[in-house]
């Protein structure tokens, strides 16, 4: 089936569309929707770089916090308008992952695994020990922005601009899993023999994941800070990263944008509507993590696929 | 700080990490799977010997009681990973042990808070130890020496005796070594058993170093992966051996520049040496096709 427009189109409607709903919410729901749409990014991001290219790195988090601090030092020192400041911030990101992807090459599953916990051990300490630059264990506060025709920029602003900016990347990362690029990144995953056999250069594949996926994270990042006011250095430790992980893995892993849509709307509304979570949160997500690894390994999108398939059998097996 | 005082705090803290490296190693090699929770058998560990000691145990019961507290964990891992997660990829168990550790530490943290528990070195107690003009906390040696006879255990349990024989078979072919009669399942359990015993017994060992809580098993956990990795996750020796070095290297370097660089300079020496030899410092084979 085609799609009515071309993906820039649908994005840019769907934008809008989504960011005049978000506008349209009461204060908290909208702040909550804001918290959201930096959660889809973040398991967009991540999910490029599990699920498609298939390598595993828990240093998401430290992309979270490299874009809230890189658009924060730049607002603060260089006196330069947001728009710019976010945009060299995820330059940041990106170079950053292209440097961190460059470096782990050679490595895989475990290994891999290892490197980048180290990466994200090491930026916290940077940030912990970075004094006036980072605010230490207090973090930085994000200065008030004034934007040329709008005026300051509120709450409601960042949300508007959060809503669209995950729409556009919904729809650009579902159509960077369809062309070529995105092709070649599936097919190293799947086998990195035969990806190099049909002329895949999987080492450069592997690079530009890490790059794309680190800087779409970065700017989940600078969304994040925007939306707090400030930069928290203690919401980037490992224990976020297995929250993203939970959310991509409950969404379902591999290609589409499905599943790390669906993983964050499912997750992040069960403990905004059940309040009294609180302390508990960690269990609740340990426990939701394993259950899903357990019962539905290939997450929500591939248990809705699945479901036909399965009625049928259901179905089947009733019949004498 | 003398350079023997140094020294030895660095084999000390070098030998917690080879006992949680040599957990890894062991259930790395007998099933593919690198735990991360295996900080949180430590963990657990601690938390037992705290109690056993506040209620008065003679010190040989603290060590046993350390021991099976990480021995349970280690089962109860092992049928999680293999009963519930057997049919998983090796990403999926990567999360899963991740989820596991988080669960544990949280789990901690609600029932003992964020606060330290302080911690009374075991068998000798607070005590300092002149030798040859440098003083050298007794607990220091005491770590050292506990980790030389448990890894010396090791060593001959799986050259000699017939039960480590049978978990090296299965580690390097769990199908022939069934065909020639050994209980795999059994022998796999035993590798988990083993490996959350020892994680237990580091964490006795070093509780009174850092005190007990929550993510301290977390944080032992990173350096304990780069000393299995120095180790080439093959033998109790090359990790041992890793841990150590890993522990000396790391405790010279905070006294040359400084203790907020830790990490930094672990992860150094892991670039350093995978990229040099990706298979680890004393890993014979290339890696394994996992």
């Amino acid at each position: 089936m085609r799609a009515p427009f071309g993906p820039v189109m649908l994005g840019v409607v769907g934008g809008i569309v989504c960011s005049v709903v978000a506008a349209a919410l009461p204060p908290f729901a909208r702040f909550v929707a804001g918290e959201l749409a930096v959660l889809v990014i973040v398991s967009l991001g991540v999910n490029l770089l599990l699920g498609v290219a298939g390598r595993l790195s828990v240093a998401s988090p430290a992309f979270v916090g490299i874009g809230a601090n890189a658009m924060t030092i730049i607002l603060l020192h260089c006196r330069v308008s947001v728009l710019i400041a976010v945009p060299l911030a995820v330059a940041v990101g990106w170079a950053v992952g292209w440097l961190l992807g460059l470096v782990t090459l050679r490595l895989q599953g475990f290994y891999l695994a290892v490197v980048t916990f180290g990466f994200l051990d090491i930026f916290l300490e940077v940030l912990y020990s970075g004094g006036a630059w980072t605010g230490g264990g207090y973090g930085l506060i994000v200065p008030v922005i004034i934007l040329p025709w709008i005026g300051k920029l509120t709450v409601n602003g960042v949300v508007v601009a959060a809503a669209f900016t995950t729409v556009v990347l919904i729809v650009l990362t579902q159509t960077l899993q369809r062309s070529r690029i995105g092709r070649a990144w599936i097919a190293s995953k799947n086998d990195a023999a035969v990806a190099e056999l049909q002329g895949i250069d999987v080492r450069r594949v592997r690079v530009q994941a890490f790059a794309v996926s680190s800087a779409m994270i970065t700017l989940a990042g600078c969304f994040e800070a925007l939306l707090l006011g400030v930069t928290n250095p203690s919401a980037y430790s490992l224990n976020v990263a297995i929250e993203h992980f939970t959310y991509v893995v409950i969404g379902g892993l591999g290609a589409g944008t499905a599943g790390p849509v669906a993983g964050p709307l499912v997750l992040f509304a069960i403990p905004e509507v059940f309040r009294s979570i609180g302390q508990y949160r960690e269990v609740f997500y340990g426990t939701i993590l394993l259950l899903t690894l357990v019962l539905a390994p290939r997450g929500i999108s591939g248990a809705l696929e699945e479901l036909p398939l399965r009625s049928r059998k259901l179905l089947r097996r009733g019949r004498p | 700080m003398t350079v023997a005082g140094i020294v030895v705090g660095g084999l000390a803290i070098g030998a917690v990490y080879a006992l949680v490296a040599i957990g890894l190693t062991l259930i790395f090699r007998a099933t593919g799977i690198v735990n991360f929770a295996q900080g949180e058998l430590l963990m657990i560990g601690a938390y037992t010997y705290v109690f056993l000691h506040g209620a008065g145990a003679p010190p040989a019961v603290q060590l046993v009681g350390s021991a099976c507290a990480g021995m349970i964990a280690g089962l109860v891992l092992f049928g999680v990973t293999h009963f519930l997660l057997r049919r998983a990829t090796e990403v999926v168990v990567i999360i899963g042990t991740l989820a596991i550790s988080i669960l544990l530490q949280a789990a901690a943290r609600l029932e003992f808070t964020d606060n330290p528990m302080r911690a009374v070195p075991w068998l000798l107690g607070n005590r300092n130890l002149a030798l040859a003009g440098a003083v050298i906390s007794t607990n220091s040696l005491t770590i050292v020496v506990a980790t030389l006879v448990i890894g010396g255990a090791l060593i001959l349990l799986f050259r000699h005796a017939l039960l480590g024989k049978a978990m090296r078979a299965v580690a390097e072919d769990p199908y022939r070594a069934g065909l020639t009669g050994i209980p795999v399942r059994a022998m796999l359990a035993a590798t988990w058993v083993a490996g959350g015993g020892v994680a237990g017994v580091a964490g006795l060992l070093l509780s009174p170093v850092t005190g007990v809580f929550p993510s301290m098993g977390a944080q032992v956990l990173f350096p304990a992966l780069i000393a299995a990795a120095l180790g080439g996750f093959e033998s109790v020796e090359g990790v041992l051996l890793g841990g150590l070095v890993l522990g000396v290297v790391q405790t010279v370097g905070i006294f040359l520049v400084g203790g907020v660089f830790r990490d930094m300079i672990t992860f150094g020496v892991l670039l350093a040496v995978l990229m040099w030899r990706p298979q680890g410092l004393f890993g014979a084979r290339p890696e394994r096709a996992h």
